[in-house]
């Protein structure tokens, strides 16, 4: 039977400095709870600047790589706001420094390219995304630098190209439309220019449009969600260290902040399942059921709730909008294959979802699953090779010991 | 010494703030009480024009007026500050009759009547005010009998310019947002109060009056082509951009693209901001575009743009190619260290005499609680003053006397003379505070000249006329604007340094609406005026 879920009351009016002081409150109990850990110096350090305390923040995030030197997610946050500060040469340095322990760093490699730019050095903006590139980290943003810096060398061809990959990897990217206009144009290629220049100004159209619909909402919304996306990463790093009560706390904070967001929901009915609830899994699956989700990682979470909670056909229902979603995930085709193989009547369906998840990622959880699809459909040749094929891989995986045996056994 | 003059490292550029033993005592106020209207952050411009035409330029500052629900014990009310000599300034708004009481924004000077005599517009939130000039010392306000009240808008920038040739000058008024008291939204967050932005309001469209040469004006904003575009304009200037002989205009808005109108010579203008480069940032980002100002900055003829905007953007420069611009930023330092603050009022001059331009910028936050949300930026702010190094720009303002510790949140800057030693010195107007004047007291000993155009027939000030002056190997360009900056005016008197070069072997003037003049061999460290067909002379000063 459904239980009702118990969420707590917000107060009347709901202010965002309560909200902002419910998020200071909260990290500063996970940080007190947790005072090494990383992940809650970093929620943290998150949580002073949204308060407008960037010097505390920068502050805890370094602290976090005194603790853990290869915590390089607090560089890009202390990068922007040295860049913001107009602190040119500590934006470069930790830019440097973030590089130095992992050249793969694809945010920091762009971020460098931008703070070189912005001080002129167009040469060495153009030498770190080409190094970038030689080992396959630059991002859209890197190339967009490194096309402005050709630009000011006046070789224009070169700045086309480099804009026209980083369109490439990011095809609604507004800025290098722009800057590949120009670069066309100094070319003499005007018809192309504008062209280019027509498709800038309408992404940049849509854009404006966007920004305007963002200021309609009144500024505390934002807070709101700013807030809601807080206690939703609390909840994460309390229930990865095993305090689910204070996970749930978080989580159903965070689900009466953000009513429209499932997200938190999804996660409280995760946990739930955890803690062996099913009357709360199923009064949140009753509120989050008729929601239409378009989001992969929403219909995965949403999807496994209905699985194991033996609501197949809507847990079939998710994965497939999923596979929609993303037709590459071969997550969801799996989770579709598994979903078929507990409905019994659907074999030869989960026979072709468990191979396009091979397909897609021969991995050893997707083969177990196709094994398993081929021994339901009755081909326990196929079944048997897949077996035998995993044991190749993992001669220690319990899991495919198990699977052969059964198979060649005849028990399944 | 090069074309571009030697900067002396050891006598650094120098301001010290005379405000106290000026006579100035004017404050500003933003006109709310804590309900948060856009429009405080928005005022005001001043200007700096010789109405009393004694040779020295006198001070105007704008003020905002009471805003729905808010009372002052004292009325504000814009300010006339004559000036005296020595710094020395005298209030004489009442008796000029010049103290309106309205929602002040932008302001310029222009002779509209061609009786010699420079005359008022003031662009207000609400209907706008035209003060002719009588002559005596005061002012008659005709708004009606010209036509140019512009219905009750909330202003922005003001420009007077002579739009097809006839010596008449026009009037190009800038406006801000669609915008009345009823639709004004408070915002909060966090519990801090904070202004809105002009992206929740619609854009306007600016108004081009035609001087029709009978005290009246004829509004030709559709016919003109200016009213093919609605912006949010903030500060604009008008110069000939394409060097093709006529006027055009630039116009900063507010968080969309700018606008470049490029005249056909007729008065006629197609704008074409984007075609050329200025209706954005080099990235192709809508800046919040708050003041603008031109000059030739790296002396090759062509007059480039320098552009102020909101907090983490960089203010703009923008180097005129010819037949388009190109945002030279970055190679050129010109963005200073001022990418963390909003900055407004912004003006070329050359502050230390040695041939270039230098830049002058006000800053400070719209926010006046912004601390509490964002520490990255301030509020209260120094304003910066940016060297020109043979086209690099250095911040200097560190080392500029009195400037690095006058910390406020200015909006209109001005730049001139005002005390005849040949160097230029700075007012600025800050937000609900009192205003600064600075005595630039730099000491190089380098020469410089100050050049006053005048003529006797029609557009009596020469605006729009284009100035070549030879020194040796230095050749420096300039013209004559009405309107610049952030909402304000200055710098009918051209100025121009001259390092070590005792005189000027040559100046050609490209008189607006024909005629060229050269006069030559002009001994410097004077201000001198320079008459249509006739020769030069020394000018009258205050």
């Amino acid at each position: 039977m459904p239980e009702p879920v118990p969420y707590p009351a917000l107060p009347e009016p709901l202010t965002g400095d309560w909200m902002k002081s419910q998020a200071e409150e909260e990290a500063r109990r996970l940080a007190e709870a947790f005072a090494d850990d990383v992940e809650a110096l970093d929620l943290q350090a998150a949580v002073h600047r949204l308060s407008g305390r960037s010097d505390e923040a920068v502050e805890t995030w370094k602290r976090c790589l005194v603790l853990r030197p290869d915590f390089l997610r607090a560089y890009v946050p202390m990068i922007s706001i040295a860049r913001r500060k107009g602190d040119y040469a500590e934006a470069e340095r930790l830019c440097r420094e973030c590089l130095r322990l992992d050249p793969l760093q694809v945010e920091a490699r762009g971020l460098l390219a931008a703070v070189l730019f912005e001080q002129g050095q167009y040469d060495a903006a153009i030498e770190t995304v080409l190094a970038g590139y030689a080992i396959g980290a630059v991002d859209a943003e890197a190339l967009f630098f490194q096309g402005q810096a050709y630009q000011k060398k006046q070789e224009h061809e070169k700045a086309a190209a480099a804009l026209r990959e980083a369109i490439r990897l990011e095809p609604n990217y507004t800025r290098a439309y722009y800057a590949l206009s120009v670069s066309l144009s100094r070319l003499g290629r005007k018809e192309e220019a504008a062209e280019v220049r027509a498709k800038f100004r309408e992404l940049q159209g849509r854009e404006m449009a966007a920004n305007a619909a963002i200021l309609e909402v009144e500024s505390e919304e934002f807070v709101r969600r700013t807030v809601a996306s807080v206690f939703q990463r609390a909840g994460e790093i309390w229930a990865t260290r095993g305090r689910s009560e204070d996970a749930e706390r978080c989580w159903l904070f965070a689900a009466v902040l953000v009513p429209d967001d499932p997200a938190p929901r999804l996660k409280l009915g995760t946990l739930y399942q955890s803690l062996n609830r099913p009357g709360r899994v199923l009064g949140l699956l009753d509120e989050l059921g008729p929601l239409e989700l378009r989001d992969p990682e929403l219909l995965r979470a949403r999807g496994l709730l209905f699985l194991r909670s033996g609501r197949r056909n809507e847990a079939e229902r998710d994965f497939r909008a999923w596979i929609e979603a993303a037709p590459q995930s071969a997550d969801a085709y799996s989770l579709l294959a598994q979903t078929y193989l507990t409905m019994g009547h659907k074999k030869s369906e989960a026979l072709r979802a468990a191979d396009a998840a091979v397909r897609l990622a021969p991995t050893k959880e997707n083969l177990l699953v196709l094994a398993v699809a081929c021994a339901e459909t009755g081909d326990r040749d196929s079944a048997l090779r897949i077996a035998q094929q995993l044991l190749q891989r993992d001669p220690q995986s319990p899991e495919a010991h198990r699977l052969y045996e059964m198979l060649r056994g005849g028990n399944r | 010494m090069t074309a571009w003059g030697i900067a002396n490292e050891d006598s650094p550029i120098v301001f010290r703030d005379m405000t106290a033993a000026s006579g100035v005592h004017f404050v500003h106020t933003r006109g709310g009480c804590g309900k948060y209207y856009l429009v405080e952050t928005v005022t005001a411009g001043l200007c700096l024009f010789d109405y009393d035409n004694d040779g020295d330029d006198d001070i105007y500052f704008l003020n905002a007026a009471p805003l729905p629900g808010c009372k002052f014990p004292v009325p504000p009310q814009n300010a006339l500050y004559r000036n005296d000599g020595g710094f020395r300034f005298t209030d004489v708004t009442d008796y000029a009759g010049v103290g309106d009481r309205g929602f002040g924004l932008g302001v310029s000077a222009g002779d509209y009547d061609n009786d010699g005599l420079l005359d008022l517009y003031v662009n207000n939130y609400g209907p706008n005010v035209f003060y002719r000039n009588n002559g005596d010392g005061t002012f008659r306000d005709v708004t009606q009998q010209t036509g140019t009240a512009n219905g009750h808008r909330v202003g922005a920038g003001v420009l007077f310019l002579d739009i097809d040739g006839d010596g008449w000058l026009d009037l190009y008024v800038g406006n801000y947002i669609v915008f009345r008291d009823e639709l004004h939204v408070f915002h909060q967050l966090t519990g801090v109060p904070v202004y809105g932005s002009p992206e929740e309001y619609e854009p306007d469209q600016d108004t081009l009056y035609r001087n029709r040469g009978d005290g009246t004006f004829e509004n030709v904003t559709e016919s003109s082509g200016i009213g093919a575009v609605r912006g949010t304009a903030m500060g604009m200037v008008a110069a000939d951009f394409d060097a093709d002989g006529d006027t055009d205009i630039f116009v900063g808005n507010d968080v969309r693209e700018n606008f470049l109108f490029i005249n056909d010579g007729k008065g006629v203008f197609t704008e074409e901001a984007v075609e050329r480069g200025v209706a954005y940032n080099g990235y192709g980002d809508p800046n919040a575009s708050m003041a603008a100002d031109c000059a030739d900055f790296d002396n090759d003829g062509l007059l480039d743009l320098y552009m102020t905007d909101y907090q983490s953007e960089w203010p703009v420069l923008y180097r005129n190619l010819g037949d388009m611009f190109e945002d030279v930023t970055f190679e050129t330092g010109a963005g200073g260290k001022l990418y963390p603050y909003v900055t407004w009022g912004c003006g070329f001059a050359d502050f230390d005499n040695d041939g270039d331009k230098d830049i002058f910028v006000g800053a400070g936050h719209i926010n006046d609680k912004i601390e509490l949300l964002d520490d990255t930026t301030a509020y209260r702010v120094a304003n910066s003053v940016l060297r020109n190094d043979n086209g690099k720009f250095r911040d200097v303002s560190a080392s500029a006397g009195d400037l690095p510790r006058l910390v406020e949140s200015t909006r209109g800057i001005a730049l001139s003379d005002l005390d005849g030693d040949g160097r230029i010195d700075v007012v600025a107007l800050n937000s609900e505070a009192p205003a600064h004047v600075l005595r630039n007291e730099t000491e190089n000993g380098n020469h410089w000249i100050q050049i006053d155009l005048r003529r006797s027939d029609r557009n009596r000030f020469g605006v729009g006329s284009r100035v070549k002056v030879t020194a040796g190997d230095l050749v420096q360009y300039d013209e004559v604007h009405s309107g610049r900056g952030y909402q304000s005016h200055w710098g009918m008197r051209l100025h121009f340094g001259l390092g070590e070069r005792t005189k000027v072997d040559r100046i050609e003037i490209q008189w607006h609406g024909g005629g060229t003049q050269i006069v030559e061999d002009i001994p410097a460290d004077q201000t001198i005026t320079i008459e249509k067909d006739g020769g030069w002379r020394p000018s009258k000063r205050g």
